[in-house]
């Protein structure tokens, strides 16, 4: 098979008008440059109305309100079931473990376990004289 | 505790030649007898003559009441529990609750002097799980170590 062999140091125009641009050196962003593309970027979305801003200031202001709730709730249970505890919950003339249970048994669960195990502790401790009473 | 009960075994062990004057240890099986299902008791033990100190106080028969019953962690700790309240109760489903005879706790006691130590116990309350008091027995068993 015959080869023919193009040896021609003549390269097409728009060829070499590409390779030019691809050896330009590429441009050096200096901290001018940065500080001007950042203002003009703070500019451009700053003109704009801002709709996120909006929905968390309803959003804030409703979960106060339901914590604020459940905050004074909260209180109001932990004062009754403080008041109650160390007392005779079942009005049987004595302080002992069945006024623990009859709290711990209550629907509304105002005590805490940790608040109903201290009760328990102080029922059977020896410096009440055995019955807590 | 575990720890300082078996070592506390161990010396018994090495000592035993010696005169009954030393510490011993011993423990006292403490049962409740209710026809009705208990949901709640407490007691109190106390050694009516003899020296004793309470060292260790163990669960009872029944998984309901959880790992260990309330007590005077501190005073046994400190070494001066010379008598002892205990209680428990049991939030259960009253088909779980115990009844019949039931071991509600084990005392683990360290006996001094060479008297033989005679006991004491006073069921305080026993209640079924809506807090109605039973009219329960109690009583206990006293083992020395030695089976």
């Amino acid at each position: 098979m015959k080869q023919e062999k193009h040896e021609s140091d003549d390269l097409p125009e728009a060829l070499i008008a590409r390779l030019k641009t691809a050896d330009e050196p590429s441009p050096i962003i200096t901290a001018r440059v940065d500080r001007e593309i950042s203002n003009l970027a703070g500019k451009q979305f700053s003109s704009r109305p801002d709709k996120r801003r909006a929905a968390p200031v309803w959003f804030a202001v409703a979960a106060t309100m339901v914590l604020a709730v459940f905050l004074i709730q909260s209180f109001e249970r932990t004062d009754t079931g403080t008041a109650e505890l160390y007392s005779d919950v079942d009005g049987s003339g004595q302080i002992d473990i069945a006024d623990v249970m009859a709290l711990a048994r209550r629907s509304d669960r105002v005590a805490t376990d940790a608040a109903l195990a201290a009760f328990a502790m102080r029922v059977v401790s020896l410096k009440n004289d055995g019955d807590a009473s | 505790m575990r720890v300082f009960l078996a070592s506390l075994v161990g010396l018994l062990a090495m000592t035993s030649t010696f005169a009954d004057s030393l510490a011993r240890f011993s423990s006292v099986d403490i049962y409740i007898d209710s026809a009705e299902p208990i949901a709640a008791w407490q007691l109190e033990f106390a050694a009516t003559s003899g020296v004793i100190h309470v060292v260790g106080v163990e669960n009872g028969e029944s998984g309901v009441f959880g790992d260990a019953p309330y007590y005077d962690r501190e005073a046994v700790e400190q070494g001066r529990a010379d008598r002892i309240v205990v209680a428990d109760y049991s939030l259960a489903d009253v088909s779980a609750l115990p009844h019949g005879r039931v071991r509600v706790a084990t005392l683990h006691l360290m006996v001094s002097g060479d008297d033989q130590p005679t006991f004491g116990t006073r069921l305080i309350v026993a209640t079924t799980h809506d807090g109605n008091r039973i009219d329960a027995e109690i009583s206990l068993e006293f083992s020395d170590g030695s089976k």
